[in-house]
């Protein structure tokens, strides 16, 4: 009677845990190349996160009139643009400064702060927006700094 | 009879598909994880000045005579901890709350306790279409040099009236 344990085939250890790490380092990758799809694009300035770009921006702005604002940088970022919201009652609608303002410089420039029925904002917030690169592309794009926004 | 346990028909080959998809999902989630908080995690901060930076404006003269467009002659001082490479000046012609018209971006270097005065003639411009002669306000904000220009928070301002 033959017993079968000892006449089993089979691969080698040596080849089995070849195989096994071959595999477990293809599936690695697969499952990685996989998920990278759900993580949201980063956008970095510096070499860091735009966030922590943002956290060092300082800006001062004064309201002259009805449609002019002077904007003063006077920290150590460039402001690539400002978005202005203007919030009346539960209505709220943005516009777009689109003059940048260097570190250390200044800037003053018409603006419309009415809303689109002519009437005037109860709260007018203006944010900056920074520009940074887009992580892993040779790609630029802005990213407003929602933290850092001054009421005038 | 059957025996109802025969250990040659095991099938193991599930646990080992298992175990690879294990350490297949580990090794892959960790490598995602470290590079996303690589990112995050950054030992350096932007650059600041330190605290303690302080200039003042001390005394100024701002006149605008006859003929001649005038001058501003301001003398500052430090009053702080620190080495001071220079300043930003800035001026306005309202009374505002900073200046917006910058008549000197580079200043010079102000030791602690050390005091510097410099003359700003009025016809210059200083590349301005506004008439500049008129300043209702002077801002001075500190600056340091290391390997770049870092603007200090620190800035002191005048109202000042022109004579």
């Amino acid at each position: 009677m033959k017993k079968g344990g000892f006449n089993r085939r089979g691969l080698s250890p040596v080849i089995a845990s070849v195989l096994m790490i071959l595999l477990v380092l293809v599936l690695a990758g697969i499952i990685f190349f996989w998920a990278r799809g759900f993580i949201g694009e980063q956008i970095e300035k510096f070499g860091k996160p735009v966030e922590q770009a943002c956290s060092s921006i300082s800006f001062k702005v004064e309201r002259v009139g009805d449609d002019k604002l002077e904007i003063l940088n006077d920290g150590n970022v460039d402001i690539f643009s400002f978005n202005i919201k203007m919030i009346k009652g539960g209505d709220s609608e943005t516009s777009r400064f689109a003059f940048p303002v260097e570190a250390g410089k200044a800037v003053e420039n018409s603006v419309t702060l009415t809303m689109e029925d002519d009437s005037y904002p109860d709260e007018v917030i203006i944010y900056p927006a920074l520009v940074g690169n887009v992580r892993g592309k040779s790609l630029n794009k802005p990213f407003t700094c929602l933290d850092e926004g001054v009421m005038i | 009879m059957r025996s109802l346990f025969r250990p040659g028909d095991k099938k193991a080959l599930s646990n080992v598909i298992g175990y690879v998809l294990l350490i297949a999902i580990t090794v892959s989630l960790s490598v995602m994880v470290y590079g996303w908080l690589r990112f995050y995690v950054s030992a350096e901060s932007v650059d600041e000045c330190p605290s303690g930076v302080n200039i003042i404006i001390k005394d100024y003269i701002c006149e605008r005579t006859g003929s001649s467009p005038g001058y501003l002659n301001i003398t500052l001082k430090n009053k702080g901890l620190f080495n001071v490479d220079g300043y930003t000046l800035r001026v306005h012609i309202r009374d505002a709350e900073f200046g917006i018209y910058v008549f000197d971006e580079r200043g010079s270097l102000i030791a602690p306790g050390g005091e510097v005065n410099e003359r700003y003639d009025f016809n210059d411009n200083y590349g301005f279409s506004q008439d500049l002669t008129d300043l209702k306000l002077v801002e001075v904000q500190p600056f340091m040099m290391d390997g770049g220009k870092i603007s200090c928070r620190s800035r002191s301002l005048e109202k000042i009236s022109c004579e």
